[in-house]
C-alpha cells in the first residue's frame, strides 16, 4: 500500500467517525428546524441566541447515541476491560471529547446563522455566558452518560437507550404545560431572553444540578465495577438531583428570567420620562414622537398615565414598554399596545375563574380593541372578528366620558366571576 | 514477580485462591493446570484486572494499589492476553492495538508506531490496516499477543495464549511467542491446560490444581518427576502425577 493509500484510507476511517459526520448532519437538522419557526427574534439579541443554543436540545440525544455506540463498541472490543494505565476519565475524553467538540461545534455554526457572529452582548452578558455555558454542558452530560451507557451494554441496546433517556431529559419537560417548571430543569432557555430581563438565578441553579446529576450518572456507570450498583447508584444520582433543581425551580412561570436591573438611557417629552436600555439608546429619537401622540391620545380618552415609559419591567407606576428597530419600521404597533397592556392592569384571570368559569372576559376583546384604536392601532390586528369590531366602533360614536365610564365599569366587572351586565356588551 | 499470600475468589466464602504464594523466576514459565485450577484466575490478579481479597501481587516490590499512583506504574509493567480475544468492531488490527498502547500509557504517535512493531513480530504485517473482524482465528490469536506486548511490558501474562488452534497454527504460534518475548529482563506466564504445549521454549514449570501450587520448577526437575520414558509420556505422567490422577 502506498503512502497516499494510506493516508486515504486512514481519512476514510476518520471520516466514518460520528464526531466528523453527525455535527454537519445535525447542523442543517437544527438550522432548518429552527428557521422553520413562525417568528424569529432580531438577529444580534440575546433572545435570538437563546434560540440559537437551544439547538443543543436537539444535539444531546443525537450525541449521546454516538457515543453509546462508540464506547459500546471498545467495551466489546475488551478494551475497556483492560487493566489500563491511562485513568478513566482519560477514555471518556478520548471518547467523548470529539463529540463533544462536534456538538459545540454545530451550536456555533446555529448561532452564526440565527444570531450573527461575533455576537456577545455589552449587557446582559451575566446571562449571555450562563446560557452558553449552560448548553455546552448538557452537551457534555450527554455524551458522558452515553459512553457510561455505552460501557454497560450491547452496542445495539446503549445506543437508542442512550437516545432516549436524554431525549425523555433534554425535550419532554418543554412539552409539559402543567406545571410549566420542569422546561426549566433542562439547562436550555429558549424563550429566553428579552431587553428588560437576564435568565433567572433559580433556573440555572436548577437546570445546572440536573446536568450535574446525568453528568455524574454517567461517570458512575463509567467508573463503577458492579453494573447492577452502579446503575443504581446513577440512577438514585439523578432523581436527588431532580429533586433537589424542582424545589428550587418550581415557583418560576413560563419564562425563566428577572426583571434586569441597571443603568438606563432616558429622555424627557411632554411631561413623561422616557427611558430605553443603553443599547437601545438610539432608538429613543424614533421612538419619542410615537410616545408622545399615544400619551395624549390617552390623555384625551382620559385614560390614566404614568409619567415614566420605560424598558424596565417591574416598577411600579410606569408604562412598561419594548423598543425594537423592526417595530419601529413597522409602525410602532408593538410599542403602541404596550401602552394597551399598561393601560390597565387586570387581564389575567381572577383566582376564581378555576372553578367558577370566567364568562365576564367576553367584555376583554371589546375592551382591547377600544384601547387599541385609542393608541392608534386597527382592532383587528388583535384578532378581532368583524362584528367585535363593528360593535366597538357603535360605541366609539357615544361621547368620550361615556367611552369611559363602560371602560371602568368593564374593568371591574372583568374582576369578577359573575355574569357581565348585558348593557356592558357594545 | 511474587504472588504474595493472596486469597481470592468470586463468590464470598468461595476462594479461588487461598494464602497463594510464588515467586515468578525471570524467563519464559509455563503455569500448567486443569480447568477451574485458577491459572486464569492467577493471571489476570497479575494484571491487575482482578483484585485480591488480601495479599499482594508484586513487581520488583512494586504493588498496585487503588487510588495510588503505583497502580499505574505496576499496570504499565504488565502485558496480559486474556484467554479470549475480543474485537473492536470497525477497528483496523493496528488500530486495537495501537488503542490498547494508548491505554498502557503511551502517548498516541508512539502507540501507532509501537502498534506496527508489535503487529511485525507476530507476523501481522501486511494485514494491520484490515478489520480485525475478517481476521482468521489464529490471527486474532496474535493480534491478543500483539496487544500484549506493545508496550514493551517487563512481565507478559498469557492467558491459554493456544487455546482453539489446530496443532501447526499452535507450533506456529509457539514460535512468534518464542521470538516476540525473546527479549532480556522479560518474565513471561504462559498457562495451559494442554500438557503437549510444554516445550523447550520454557525455562520453568508451575503446575496449579485447585488453587494450590502442586510444582515450580525447572523443567528439567519437572520431567524428571515424570515416569522417565520418551518426553511426552514424561510429561504426561509427570503432570498427571503432580495433579493426583496418576493411574500407575
Amino acid at each position: 500500500m502506498t503512502s497516499s493509500d494510506d493516508s486515504t484510507s486512514r481519512w476514510l476511517r476518520r471520516a466514518r467517525r460520528p464526531a466528523v459526520w453527525l455535527p454537519p448532519v445535525a447542523g442543517v437538522v437544527a438550522t432548518f428546524s429552527l428557521l422553520a419557526l413562525d417568528v424569529l427574534p432580531d438577529r444580534g439579541t440575546l433572545s435570538a441566541w437563546a434560540l440559537a443554543v437551544s439547538s443543543a436540545r436537539l444535539y444531546a440525544p443525537l450525541f449521546a447515541g454516538a457515543a453509546a455506540w462508540e464506547s459500546a463498541r471498545l467495551a466489546r472490543g475488551g478494551l475497556t476491560g483492560l487493566p489500563a494505565v491511562r485513568p478513566r476519565a482519560a477514555i471518556v475524553l478520548r471518547l467523548g471529547g470529539p463529540l463533544l467538540a462536534g456538538a459545540v461545534l454545530a451550536v456555533v455554526a446555529v448561532c452564526v446563522i440565527l444570531a450573527g457572529w461575533p455576537y456577545v452582548p455589552s449587557a446582559q452578558l451575566g446571562s449571555w455566558i450562563g446560557l452558553s455555558v449552560s448548553a455546552v454542558a448538557v452537551l457534555a452530560a450527554a455524551v458522558i452518560l452515553g459512553v457510561g451507557l455505552g460501557f454497560r451494554m450491547p452496542q445495539v441496546v446503549a445506543s437508542p437507550v442512550a437516545l432516549l433517556v436524554t431525549y425523555l431529559w433534554v425535550a419532554i419537560p418543554a412539552g409539559i404545560s402543567d406545571p410549566l417548571w420542569p422546561r426549566h430543569l433542562v439547562g436550555v432557555f429558549d424563550t429566553c431572553c428579552e431587553a428588560a430581563v437576564v435568565i433567572s438565578p433559580d433556573a440555572m441553579v436548577g437546570a445546572s444540578l440536573v446536568t450535574l446529576g446525568f453528568a455524574g450518572a454517567g461517570l458512575l456507570l463509567t467508573l463503577g465495577r458492579a453494573w447492577w450498583r452502579s446503575a443504581g447508584a446513577a440512577v438514585a444520582v439523578v432523581a436527588l438531583c431532580v429533586a433537589i433543581g424542582a424545589n428550587q425551580v418550581r415557583a418560576l412561570e413560563y419564562r425563566p428570567e428577572i426583571p434586569r436591573a441597571g443603568a438606563m438611557a432616558c429622555q424627557t417629552a411632554a411631561d413623561l420620562n422616557i427611558c430605553a436600555w443603553p443599547e437601545h439608546a438610539d432608538l429613543l429619537d424614533e421612538a419619542i414622537p410615537v410616545v408622545v401622540s399615544v400619551a395624549e391620545a390617552m390623555r384625551a380618552a382620559n385614560l390614566p398615565l404614568p409619567n415614566t415609559v420605560t424598558e424596565q419591567r417591574g416598577v411600579p407606576d410606569t408604562v412598561n414598554i419594548t423598543l425594537s428597530a423592526d417595530d419601529l419600521r413597522n409602525g410602532a404597533v408593538g410599542l403602541r399596545l404596550d401602552f394597551v397592556m399598561s393601560a390597565h392592569p387586570g387581564w389575567d384571570p381572577p383566582a376564581c375563574a378555576a372553578q367558577e368559569g370566567w364568562p365576564s372576559s367576553v367584555l376583554a376583546v371589546y375592551m382591547l380593541v377600544w384601547l387599541a384604536e385609542i393608541v392608534g392601532v386597527d382592532g383587528t390586528r388583535l384578532g378581532a372578528t368583524a362584528e367585535d369590531h363593528a360593535a366597538v366602533a357603535r360605541l366609539q360614536q357615544r361621547p368620550i366620558d361615556t367611552q369611559r365610564a363602560w371602560f371602568d365599569e368593564a374593568a371591574a366587572a372583568l374582576k369578577t366571576c359573575d355574569d357581565p351586565d348585558p348593557d356592558l356588551l357594545p | 514477580m511474587l504472588f504474595d499470600q493472596l486469597t481470592f475468589g468470586y463468590r464470598r466464602g468461595r476462594a479461588v485462591l487461598r494464602d497463594f504464594t510464588w515467586e515468578v523466576p525471570p524467563g519464559r514459565t509455563v503455569l500448567l493446570g486443569p480447568n477451574g485450577a485458577g491459572k486464569s484466575t492467577l493471571l489476570a490478579i497479575g494484571a491487575d484486572a482482578e483484585q485480591p481479597w488480601s495479599g499482594a501481587v508484586r513487581i520488583d516490590g512494586l504493588v498496585p494499589r487503588r487510588f495510588h499512583l503505583s497502580r499505574a506504574q505496576y499496570r504499565r509493567l504488565v502485558g496480559w492476553m486474556p484467554q479470549h480475544i475480543r474485537i473492536v468492531p470497525g477497528m483496523t488490527g493496528r488500530e486495537q492495538v495501537a488503542y490498547a498502547g494508548w491505554l498502557k500509557g503511551l502517548s498516541r504517535r508512539e502507540a501507532w508506531d509501537a502498534a506496527g512493531t508489535a503487529m511485525a513480530m507476530v507476523g501481522l504485517s501486511g494485514i494491520e490496516d484490515k478489520r480485525a473482524s475478517t481476521y482468521s482465528g489464529g490471527q486474532q490469536r496474535r493480534l491478543g499477543l500483539a496487544q500484549a506486548i506493545v508496550h514493551r511490558p517487563r512481565v507478559l501474562l498469557l492467558d491459554e495464549p493456544t487455546v482453539g488452534l489446530d496443532p501447526a497454527q499452535r507450533q506456529r504460534f509457539r514460535a512468534i511467542m518464542q521470538s516476540a518475548s525473546d527479549q532480556p529482563g522479560l518474565t513471561v506466564i504462559a498457562s495451559t491446560h494442554q500438557v503437549d504445549d510444554l516445550s523447550d521454549l520454557y525455562d520453568t514449570v508451575a503446575v496449579l490444581h485447585s488453587g494450590v501450587l502442586r510444582f515450580a520448577g525447572p523443567t528439567a526437575d519437572f520431567l524428571a518427576a515424570g515416569s522417565g520414558k520418551d518426553q511426552t509420556r514424561t510429561v504426561e505422567a509427570a503432570y498427571a502425577r503432580l495433579i493426583g490422577e496418576d493411574q500407575s
